[in-house]
């Protein structure tokens, strides 16, 4: 994993260094902010910031034992909670997906709570934080530091302590010297308020296109032309732009436009024969392509309230045929099958279904529309 | 890299460090021992990143090295293998090992040394020098009165207390509390710190029953020092709570009990009481001591009378059995000393003859009814 090259968050950085360098860090950092933007990349920054041998005013060394064991996570000091669900019994210790966790995050450290769970082999449960990793959290700052210096517990996706999170007030109110929490979420008002007063809140905003543009460009996942238009469509979350970047998207940009054209120019067995197609594709890819298409109706409907100037003929077409009803009830389409995908529901099924209910949207006579 | 020696020196200095190998480490090279070579003197490192245990053993070695050899596949290799000279050769680039015993070769792969956590150093240089003895001893009388109560962190573990020419051993679970005293050392300092109940265990384990021995500490870690083996406990983070301010100073009626009568009274009557209070009642009148209990869900009941003496107003207190046997059996004495004030206060157990050098207290809570 490389810290020095995290996805650009500068003003968040420069103060967090500045808190650092000025002695002024609070024991209790609570980052939250939309999702993917890079909060725990931040997050294993500033840890390997303070526990760096030989930091300068800018950043860690990165060279020193404690730096490379902050990035390859084995650090003694720097502790992890993250959501789990139980697994064979009921007190599941966050220990059991450490492995998992540390795989996860160096293979993709702006990863989601979708990516985690589907990694530990648990789309289907709720993820949870749960009492007894509250324990956990506790007993494992319990101790003083291993190394004599700093200890740090970084939170990830902190709404998932629910109501249990109130086992840590004690820990987030009086903790010892050279204790850190570092609380990472994405809804914050999920989080108990006793626990949100209790720290210093930091919002980690959208990430700008350009700084995906460039992200992209730098960590070469993609030519100049390529980021751009990803940056453009996946409106600053990193993971889901490395992930089209990756997944060769113009592919499935493809798929959407055909798809598009039955709405419009319906043909039954052409149509089986795509849903056949379309249900060979990867459980991923067919998650990407309704994600693909939401972004796409929210570009459609940036293009028809004039907001912005379009290139793209698939959606100058739509955007003259279709009406504001009709462009809701697409994007609700969407989110319906997305829904049914991520809980494992059959591609080909959904797929007939789905298309059945795009060429009524797209065919159907507007006045009808409008009486409902 | 190459180094022979004896395989049942090296199994005795494994089996000694693999108490701190632990099940599923949360770093995967805490599995291994870390074996050090320098000038024809290995030292064995492990640890679980709260105990850790370093032993030396002289080696014939031609070149000095670091490797991470995994635990569990030497300390069984070791095992099978009868005493006899064997030689590793290791390979520092690639990490490959080769074990050379009298029957043929082994080989299997070495970690990363630079995974390997760094063991913590004393940086204080005041050390505090006694014998081995008296630390088992002292962990002997204290560690079972610790608290499993996690969410009162400090109470797991046993509180040491340094305080120039004494050193004091408390822990208490809020239901009774022992306090072991010993006044012949020498220091020129005060401190205090707390070790944690999984880390007493081990230090019992490796450190041998006599000999010198030196403890250091640091504001993190507390070292224990022999003559070829140093353990280092990681501390509690937490303040102990103030141990001289429970202990009442005015009990003016005294009991004064042979402990073995007593305690295997106890044993016989805990048998009948209830099994989820343990609750028994000493009735006491002078010179005369009634241990009672009933068990009304069962219709169980017990009473037996021991000689004693007594000189007080005469009362009725209730203990836990359980509670009350634990600390009578870590008492040396013959007799013991139970200080009383009435059946709501707490009782102060001594032996009535303290050996030279040392002092024990202890404290239970009577049962409310």
């Amino acid at each position: 994993m490389d810290l020095d090259h995290i996805i650009d968050q500068k003003l968040i950085k420069q103060e967090l260094r500045r808190l650092v360098t000025e002695d002024q860090l609070p024991h209790a950092i609570l980052l939250h902010g939309p999702r993917s933007n890079g909060k725990l990349a931040l997050a294993l920054w500033l840890t390997r910031y303070l526990m760096c041998d030989q930091p300068d005013t800018s950043d860690a060394c990165g060279a020193c034992s404690n730096c490379v064991k902050v990035a390859k996570l084995i650090h003694p000091d720097v502790h992890f909670s993250y959501p789990i669900y139980p697994k064979n019994k009921e007190k599941t210790s966050t220990k059991t997906f450490l492995a998992d966790w540390r795989n996860a995050i160096q293979e993709n450290l702006y990863l989601d709570i979708n990516d985690w769970m589907t990694k530990i082999g648990g789309q289907t449960r709720n993820p949870n934080i749960s009492a007894f990793n509250c324990l956990e959290i506790i007993r494992s700052m319990g101790l003083k530091s291993y190394q004599g210096k700093h200890k740090v517990m970084i939170v990830w996706m902190a709404e998932y302590l629910d109501k249990d999170g109130n086992r840590l007030l004690k820990l987030i109110e009086e903790p010892t010297d050279g204790t850190f929490l570092i609380l990472i979420a994405e809804e914050v008002d999920r989080i108990l308020n006793t626990i949100r007063s209790r720290c210093l809140q930091i919002f980690v905003g959208q990430l700008t296109e350009e700084a995906i543009e460039q992200y992209l460009i730098e960590e070469e996942l993609a030519d100049k032309q390529q980021a751009k238009w990803i940056a453009q469509w996946t409106e600053g979350n990193i993971n889901e732009a490395i992930r089209m970047s990756t997944q060769q998207d113009e592919e499935i940009h493809d798929i959407w436009v055909e798809w598009m054209r039955f709405g419009i120019k319906w043909s039954n067995a052409p149509y089986i024969q795509w849903v056949n197609n379309f249900s060979r594709l990867h459980k991923q890819s067919q998650r990407m392509f309704f994600r693909y298409g939401l972004l796409f109706v929210k570009r459609l409907l940036h293009h028809k309230a004039g907001m912005q100037k379009s290139e793209d003929r698939v959606i100058e077409v739509l955007k003259e045929r279709l009406d504001w009803e009709q462009i809701n009830s697409l994007a609700a389409l969407c989110e319906e099958c997305l829904f049914s995908l991520e809980r494992n529901g059959n591609a080909s099924i959904l797929m007939t279904d789905a298309g059945i209910k795009l060429k009524n949207i797209i065919q159907q006579n507007k006045s009808v529309s409008y009486g409902m | 890299m190459k180094f022979s020696l004896s395989s049942s020196d090296l199994l005795k200095a494994c089996q000694k460090t693999s108490s701190a190998i632990g099940n599923n480490p949360v770093i995967a090279i805490l599995e291994d021992f870390l074996f050090v070579i320098e000038s024809d003197v290995l030292t064995i490192v492990t640890t679980d990143l709260e105990t850790s245990i370093v032993t030396t053993l002289p080696v014939m070695s031609d070149q000095d090295g670091k490797i991470a050899i995994p635990g569990k596949t030497l300390l069984e290799t070791l095992k099978a293998l009868p005493e006899q000279p064997i030689t590793f050769t290791v390979n520092l680039e690639t990490r490959g090992i080769e074990l050379t015993s009298a029957y043929g070769k082994y080989r299997l792969t070495g970690d990363d040394v630079e995974d390997f956590p760094s063991i913590p150093q004393p940086d204080a240089v005041d050390t505090i020098n006694l014998d081995a003895s008296l630390i088992h001893q002292a962990l002997q009388k204290t560690h079972f009165a610790t608290s499993s109560d996690e969410l009162r962190e400090a109470m797991t573990g046993v509180n040491v207390v340094i305080d120039f020419n004494k050193i004091i051993f408390n822990a208490t679970d809020a239901h009774k509390l022992v306090r072991y005293t010993f006044t012949d050392v020498s220091c020129d300092n005060t401190a205090s710190f707390i070790l944690p109940k999984k880390s007493l265990s081990m230090l019992r384990n490796a450190l041998p029953a006599q000999g010198d021995l030196s403890i250091a500490y640091n504001n993190s870690h507390a070292f224990f020092e022999s003559e070829d083996t140093k353990v280092a406990c990681r501390l509690i983070d937490a303040k102990y709570p103030n141990v001289a301010g429970i202990i009442p100073t005015d009990n003016p009626y005294t009991l004064v009990v042979d402990r073995l009568d007593f305690l295997n009274s106890i044993k016989r009557i805990a048998i009948y009481a209830n099994k989820t209070s343990n609750q028994i009642t000493l009735t006491l009148t002078e010179n005369s001591l009634t241990i009672n209990t009933q068990d009304l869900d069962f219709s169980n009941e017990a009473n037996e009378q021991l000689s004693c003496q007594y000189d007080g107003e005469p009362m009725d207190i209730r203990f836990n059995a359980r509670f009350l046997a634990e600390l009578l059996a870590v008492i040396d004495a013959d007799d013991v000393q139970i200080q009383l004030a009435d059946s709501t206060k707490a009782g102060v157990i001594t032996p009535l003859t303290a050996k030279e050098g040392e002092e024990l207290l202890m404290l239970i809570m009577p049962v409310m009814y």
